[in-house]
Protein backbone atom coordinates (compact mmCIF):
# COMPACT_ATOMS: atom_id res chain seq x y z
CA UNK A 1 0.00 0.00 0.00
CA UNK A 2 3.12 2.31 -0.25
CA UNK A 3 1.24 4.29 -2.72
CA UNK A 4 -1.15 5.91 -0.09
CA UNK A 5 1.32 6.86 2.63
CA UNK A 6 2.61 9.71 1.27
CA UNK A 7 -0.24 11.55 -0.01
CA UNK A 8 -2.59 13.92 2.43
CA UNK A 9 -6.91 13.81 1.90
CA UNK A 10 -8.56 16.64 0.31
CA UNK A 11 -11.99 15.74 1.02
CA UNK A 12 -14.68 13.72 1.79
CA UNK A 13 -17.72 13.06 0.61
CA UNK A 14 -20.88 10.83 1.05
CA UNK A 15 -23.54 9.97 -1.81
CA UNK A 16 -26.72 8.03 -1.33
CA UNK A 17 -27.88 4.89 -2.67
CA UNK A 18 -30.17 7.37 -4.99
CA UNK A 19 -26.72 8.99 -6.03
CA UNK A 20 -28.20 11.99 -3.84
CA UNK A 21 -24.50 13.93 -2.28
CA UNK A 22 -25.50 13.75 1.48
CA UNK A 23 -22.24 15.52 2.52
CA UNK A 24 -19.01 16.56 1.60
CA UNK A 25 -15.72 18.15 3.87
CA UNK A 26 -12.67 19.89 2.46
CA UNK A 27 -9.53 19.88 3.92
CA UNK A 28 -5.62 21.62 3.46
CA UNK A 29 -7.47 24.79 2.49
CA UNK A 30 -4.57 27.53 2.38
CA UNK A 31 -5.66 29.96 4.93
CA UNK A 32 -2.99 32.39 3.46
CA UNK A 33 -5.00 32.40 -0.13
CA UNK A 34 -7.54 34.32 -0.70
CA UNK A 35 -11.76 33.05 -0.35
CA UNK A 36 -11.63 32.90 -3.97
CA UNK A 37 -9.32 30.70 -4.66
CA UNK A 38 -10.79 28.25 -2.07
CA UNK A 39 -13.98 28.90 -3.15
CA UNK A 40 -12.86 27.50 -6.57
CA UNK A 41 -10.87 24.67 -4.71
CA UNK A 42 -14.43 23.43 -2.63
CA UNK A 43 -16.12 23.62 -6.12
CA UNK A 44 -13.73 21.18 -7.30
CA UNK A 45 -13.69 18.94 -4.97
CA UNK A 46 -17.34 19.13 -5.41
CA UNK A 47 -17.11 17.98 -9.13
CA UNK A 48 -14.78 15.24 -8.32
CA UNK A 49 -16.61 13.80 -6.30
CA UNK A 50 -19.53 13.90 -8.70
CA UNK A 51 -16.71 12.31 -11.65
CA UNK A 52 -16.24 10.00 -9.63
CA UNK A 53 -20.03 8.80 -8.87
CA UNK A 54 -20.41 8.93 -12.84
CA UNK A 55 -17.79 6.16 -12.28
CA UNK A 56 -19.32 4.18 -9.71
CA UNK A 57 -22.44 3.91 -11.56
CA UNK A 58 -21.45 3.73 -15.30
CA UNK A 59 -21.06 -0.25 -16.33
CA UNK A 60 -17.41 0.07 -17.83
CA UNK A 61 -16.76 0.35 -13.35
CA UNK A 62 -17.02 -3.11 -13.11
CA UNK A 63 -14.36 -4.47 -15.20
CA UNK A 64 -12.28 -1.92 -13.49
CA UNK A 65 -13.16 -2.98 -9.76
CA UNK A 66 -12.89 -6.82 -10.77
CA UNK A 67 -9.14 -6.32 -11.64
CA UNK A 68 -8.26 -4.07 -8.54
CA UNK A 69 -9.97 -6.46 -6.19
CA UNK A 70 -8.26 -8.99 -7.43
CA UNK A 71 -5.24 -7.42 -6.34
CA UNK A 72 -6.53 -7.07 -2.49
CA UNK A 73 -9.54 -9.31 -1.72
CA UNK A 74 -10.15 -7.56 1.34
CA UNK A 75 -9.81 -3.72 0.23
CA UNK A 76 -13.04 -2.55 -0.90
CA UNK A 77 -11.81 0.90 -1.76
CA UNK A 78 -11.14 1.29 -5.55
CA UNK A 79 -9.12 4.02 -7.86
CA UNK A 80 -11.78 5.91 -9.69
CA UNK A 81 -10.27 8.54 -11.21
CA UNK A 82 -7.04 10.72 -10.81
CA UNK A 83 -7.09 14.44 -12.44
CA UNK A 84 -6.13 17.86 -11.68
CA UNK A 85 -3.42 15.74 -9.16
CA UNK A 86 -5.98 14.38 -6.82
CA UNK A 87 -6.28 10.61 -6.75
CA UNK A 88 -10.22 9.60 -5.90
CA UNK A 89 -10.68 6.41 -4.12
CA UNK A 90 -14.44 5.05 -3.82
CA UNK A 91 -15.64 2.39 -1.57
CA UNK A 92 -19.50 1.01 -1.76
CA UNK A 93 -21.34 0.16 1.07
CA UNK A 94 -23.84 -2.92 1.57
CA UNK A 95 -26.93 -0.18 1.44
CA UNK A 96 -25.02 0.97 -0.70
CA UNK A 97 -24.01 4.51 0.39
CA UNK A 98 -21.12 5.58 -1.45
CA UNK A 99 -17.84 7.35 0.37
CA UNK A 100 -15.34 8.96 -2.03
CA UNK A 101 -11.74 10.35 -0.42
CA UNK A 102 -9.70 12.46 -2.43
CA UNK A 103 -6.27 12.57 -1.70
CA UNK A 104 -3.64 14.54 -3.40
CA UNK A 105 -0.11 14.39 -4.14
CA UNK A 106 1.57 16.45 -1.73
CA UNK A 107 4.25 14.40 0.15
CA UNK A 108 4.70 14.63 3.92
CA UNK A 109 6.83 13.91 6.48
CA UNK A 110 7.12 10.86 8.37
CA UNK A 111 5.81 7.77 6.03
CA UNK A 112 7.30 5.34 8.63
CA UNK A 113 4.52 5.70 10.81
CA UNK A 114 1.84 6.17 8.24
CA UNK A 115 2.20 2.34 6.84
CA UNK A 116 0.23 1.12 10.00
CA UNK A 117 -2.77 2.60 8.81
CA UNK A 118 -4.22 1.71 5.28
CA UNK A 119 -6.65 2.74 3.11
CA UNK A 120 -9.54 0.13 3.86
CA UNK A 121 -9.03 0.81 7.79
CA UNK A 122 -9.58 4.54 6.40
CA UNK A 123 -12.61 3.60 4.64
CA UNK A 124 -13.91 2.06 7.75
CA UNK A 125 -13.39 4.47 10.44
CA UNK A 126 -14.99 7.37 8.22
CA UNK A 127 -17.71 4.42 7.90
CA UNK A 128 -17.89 3.91 11.17
CA UNK A 129 -18.27 7.40 11.86
CA UNK A 130 -20.99 7.75 9.60
CA UNK A 131 -23.20 4.90 11.60
CA UNK A 132 -22.44 6.28 14.31
CA UNK A 133 -24.22 9.52 13.53
CA UNK A 134 -27.04 7.37 12.01
CA UNK A 135 -27.57 5.81 15.17
CA UNK A 136 -27.77 8.77 16.99
CA UNK A 137 -30.99 8.18 18.69
CA UNK A 138 -31.55 12.01 19.27
CA UNK A 139 -31.47 12.18 15.73
CA UNK A 140 -34.28 12.27 13.99
CA UNK A 141 -35.13 10.60 10.24
CA UNK A 142 -37.99 12.36 8.73
CA UNK A 143 -40.30 9.92 7.67
CA UNK A 144 -39.36 9.39 4.14
CA UNK A 145 -36.42 8.14 5.20
CA UNK A 146 -34.23 10.47 4.07
CA UNK A 147 -30.70 11.18 6.27
CA UNK A 148 -29.51 13.75 4.34
CA UNK A 149 -30.10 15.99 7.64
CA UNK A 150 -28.82 14.40 10.02
CA UNK A 151 -25.07 14.42 8.74
CA UNK A 152 -25.29 18.15 9.21
CA UNK A 153 -24.04 18.76 12.68
CA UNK A 154 -21.19 19.89 14.02
CA UNK A 155 -19.93 15.87 15.80
CA UNK A 156 -19.97 14.30 12.81
CA UNK A 157 -17.94 17.28 11.17
CA UNK A 158 -15.45 17.07 13.90
CA UNK A 159 -15.25 12.87 14.15
CA UNK A 160 -14.25 13.41 10.15
CA UNK A 161 -11.88 16.34 10.91
CA UNK A 162 -10.08 14.01 13.74
CA UNK A 163 -9.74 11.09 11.32
CA UNK A 164 -8.41 13.24 8.24
CA UNK A 165 -6.22 14.95 11.09
CA UNK A 166 -5.17 11.94 12.16
CA UNK A 167 -4.30 10.49 8.30
CA UNK A 168 -2.57 13.67 7.51
CA UNK A 169 -0.12 14.40 10.17
CA UNK A 170 0.60 10.64 10.66
CA UNK B 1 -15.38 -9.92 17.14
CA UNK B 2 -18.25 -11.02 18.90
CA UNK B 3 -21.70 -10.54 17.52
CA UNK B 4 -23.88 -7.68 17.39
CA UNK B 5 -26.81 -8.56 20.13
CA UNK B 6 -29.54 -7.03 21.55
CA UNK B 7 -30.40 -7.83 24.71
CA UNK B 8 -33.49 -9.61 24.04
CA UNK B 9 -35.23 -10.28 27.11
CA UNK B 10 -34.95 -5.98 27.23
CA UNK B 11 -35.95 -5.66 24.26
CA UNK B 12 -39.45 -7.52 24.34
CA UNK B 13 -40.07 -5.53 27.53
CA UNK B 14 -39.59 -2.65 25.89
CA UNK B 15 -41.83 -3.19 23.42
CA UNK B 16 -44.06 -4.78 25.63
CA UNK B 17 -44.46 -1.01 27.45
CA UNK B 18 -44.30 0.79 24.38
CA UNK B 19 -46.79 0.01 22.57
CA UNK B 20 -49.70 0.44 25.14
CA UNK B 21 -48.25 3.19 26.65
CA UNK B 22 -48.43 4.65 22.31
CA UNK B 23 -52.19 3.34 22.73
CA UNK B 24 -53.00 5.45 25.63
CA UNK B 25 -51.53 8.56 24.62
CA UNK B 26 -53.13 8.38 20.97
CA UNK B 27 -55.99 7.84 22.68
CA UNK B 28 -56.88 10.34 24.85
CA UNK B 29 -55.58 12.83 21.71
CA UNK B 30 -58.52 10.44 20.06
CA UNK B 31 -56.81 9.14 17.32
CA UNK B 32 -58.32 5.72 15.30
CA UNK B 33 -56.61 1.99 15.30
CA UNK B 34 -55.72 3.01 12.26
CA UNK B 35 -53.77 6.24 12.66
CA UNK B 36 -52.04 4.60 16.01
CA UNK B 37 -50.85 1.69 13.82
CA UNK B 38 -49.51 4.21 11.79
CA UNK B 39 -47.77 5.87 14.66
CA UNK B 40 -46.26 2.85 15.74
CA UNK B 41 -45.13 1.45 12.32
CA UNK B 42 -42.97 4.84 11.62
CA UNK B 43 -41.67 4.54 15.05
CA UNK B 44 -40.47 0.76 13.78
CA UNK B 45 -39.36 2.45 10.47
CA UNK B 46 -36.86 4.38 12.30
CA UNK B 47 -35.67 1.49 14.17
CA UNK B 48 -35.28 -0.31 10.80
CA UNK B 49 -33.12 1.87 8.90
CA UNK B 50 -30.95 2.75 12.11
CA UNK B 51 -30.64 -1.21 12.81
CA UNK B 52 -29.60 -1.97 9.07
CA UNK B 53 -26.64 0.77 8.70
CA UNK B 54 -25.49 -0.40 12.01
CA UNK B 55 -25.69 -4.49 11.27
CA UNK B 56 -24.38 -4.39 7.64
CA UNK B 57 -21.20 -2.56 8.93
CA UNK B 58 -20.71 -5.20 11.79
CA UNK B 59 -21.32 -7.75 9.01
CA UNK B 60 -19.65 -6.62 6.57
CA UNK B 61 -16.60 -8.72 7.13
CA UNK B 62 -19.06 -11.61 7.27
CA UNK B 63 -20.40 -10.94 3.74
CA UNK B 64 -16.72 -10.16 1.82
CA UNK B 65 -15.51 -13.71 3.51
CA UNK B 66 -18.53 -15.62 1.41
CA UNK B 67 -18.32 -13.87 -1.41
CA UNK B 68 -21.80 -13.20 -0.68
CA UNK B 69 -23.37 -9.84 -2.48
CA UNK B 70 -26.94 -8.29 -1.19
CA UNK B 71 -27.69 -7.79 -4.70
CA UNK B 72 -31.48 -8.99 -5.38
CA UNK B 73 -34.18 -8.65 -3.57
CA UNK B 74 -34.71 -12.33 -2.51
CA UNK B 75 -30.90 -11.89 -1.42
CA UNK B 76 -32.07 -9.27 0.71
CA UNK B 77 -34.88 -11.28 1.90
CA UNK B 78 -32.98 -14.25 3.01
CA UNK B 79 -30.77 -11.56 4.83
CA UNK B 80 -34.17 -10.44 6.85
CA UNK B 81 -35.24 -13.85 7.21
CA UNK B 82 -31.72 -14.79 9.14
CA UNK B 83 -29.68 -12.21 10.28
CA UNK B 84 -32.20 -9.87 10.81
CA UNK B 85 -34.65 -11.78 12.50
CA UNK B 86 -31.75 -13.41 14.63
CA UNK B 87 -30.93 -10.27 16.47
CA UNK B 88 -34.53 -9.08 16.96
CA UNK B 89 -36.27 -12.66 17.81
CA UNK B 90 -33.10 -15.04 18.43
CA UNK B 91 -34.73 -17.27 15.82
CA UNK B 92 -35.14 -17.30 11.62
CA UNK B 93 -38.01 -17.36 9.79
CA UNK B 94 -39.71 -20.44 9.09
CA UNK B 95 -40.84 -20.27 5.93
CA UNK B 96 -39.83 -18.08 3.18
CA UNK B 97 -41.83 -18.04 -0.35
CA UNK B 98 -41.60 -15.68 -3.41
CA UNK B 99 -43.59 -16.12 -6.48
CA UNK B 100 -40.29 -14.18 -8.24
CA UNK B 101 -42.14 -11.27 -9.54
CA UNK B 102 -41.63 -8.93 -6.00
CA UNK B 103 -44.05 -10.65 -3.62
CA UNK B 104 -42.95 -12.27 -0.76
CA UNK B 105 -44.28 -14.66 2.13
CA UNK B 106 -42.65 -14.94 5.17
CA UNK B 107 -43.75 -17.43 8.08
CA UNK B 108 -42.81 -17.31 11.63
CA UNK B 109 -44.57 -20.27 13.16
CA UNK B 110 -43.82 -19.29 16.36
CA UNK B 111 -44.09 -15.28 16.61
CA UNK B 112 -42.25 -14.33 20.07
CA UNK B 113 -44.00 -10.46 20.13
CA UNK B 114 -47.59 -12.23 20.57
CA UNK B 115 -46.49 -15.39 22.48
CA UNK B 116 -48.09 -14.99 25.93
CA UNK B 117 -51.09 -13.08 24.14
CA UNK B 118 -54.51 -14.54 25.65
CA UNK B 119 -56.32 -14.65 22.10
CA UNK B 120 -59.59 -15.72 23.94
CA UNK B 121 -59.99 -11.98 24.48
CA UNK B 122 -62.49 -10.28 22.48
CA UNK B 123 -59.87 -7.14 22.04
CA UNK B 124 -56.84 -9.81 21.03
CA UNK B 125 -57.29 -9.21 17.37
CA UNK B 126 -57.01 -5.44 17.33
CA UNK B 127 -53.95 -5.74 19.79
CA UNK B 128 -52.21 -8.32 17.76
CA UNK B 129 -52.53 -5.79 15.11
CA UNK B 130 -50.91 -3.28 16.92
CA UNK B 131 -47.66 -4.94 17.91
CA UNK B 132 -47.12 -6.57 14.41
CA UNK B 133 -47.45 -2.34 13.20
CA UNK B 134 -44.11 -2.43 14.90
CA UNK B 135 -42.42 -5.34 13.16
CA UNK B 136 -44.03 -4.47 10.07
CA UNK B 137 -42.45 -0.56 10.74
CA UNK B 138 -39.03 -2.14 11.30
CA UNK B 139 -38.97 -4.70 7.94
CA UNK B 140 -40.20 -1.26 5.70
CA UNK B 141 -37.48 0.34 7.52
CA UNK B 142 -34.79 -2.19 6.46
CA UNK B 143 -36.39 -2.42 2.96
CA UNK B 144 -36.07 0.92 2.80
CA UNK B 145 -32.27 1.23 3.72
CA UNK B 146 -31.72 -1.02 0.80
CA UNK B 147 -33.96 1.26 -1.42
CA UNK B 148 -36.98 -0.92 -1.64
CA UNK B 149 -40.35 0.28 -0.97
CA UNK B 150 -42.51 -1.94 0.07
CA UNK B 151 -46.14 -2.76 1.44
CA UNK B 152 -46.42 -4.83 3.97
CA UNK B 153 -49.96 -7.08 5.05
CA UNK B 154 -50.23 -9.82 7.82
CA UNK B 155 -52.33 -13.05 8.51
CA UNK B 156 -52.57 -14.22 11.99
CA UNK B 157 -53.43 -17.58 12.56
CA UNK B 158 -51.89 -17.98 16.56
CA UNK B 159 -48.74 -18.59 17.27
CA UNK B 160 -47.70 -18.46 13.87
CA UNK B 161 -48.03 -15.19 11.93
CA UNK B 162 -47.92 -14.32 7.89
CA UNK B 163 -46.13 -11.42 6.04
CA UNK B 164 -47.21 -10.47 3.36
CA UNK B 165 -44.16 -8.19 1.66
CA UNK B 166 -44.90 -6.70 -1.77
CA UNK B 167 -42.25 -4.71 -3.00
CA UNK B 168 -41.99 -2.22 -5.97
CA UNK B 169 -38.81 -4.19 -7.31
CA UNK B 170 -38.70 -7.34 -9.35
CA UNK B 171 -35.09 -8.28 -9.85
Amino acid sequence: MAEFEDKRICFISFISRDDKPLYIQSFDLDTKQGDTINANNFLKYNFLSHMALDIITSPASISIREQQQEADVRNGAVLLVVYDDVSVYGYESNTGLKIIIGFNNQTHLNQEESKMVTLRTLFLSVHKAYVKTICNPFLEIDSSGDIEGMLQNEVFDKSIKKIVNDWNDA
Amino acid sequence: MESPQINNTLFKLLIMEMIPTIIEVSRSHGLSTDQVNLKIELLGYKLGIKLNELLLFKLADQFSKNNEDLETVLDIMKFICKDFWKILFKKQISNLRTNHRGTFVLVDSNFKPIENFDVSRPDAPVMISHYLSYVNGVMKGTLKSFGINSVITNEINFPSVTFNIETDNNN
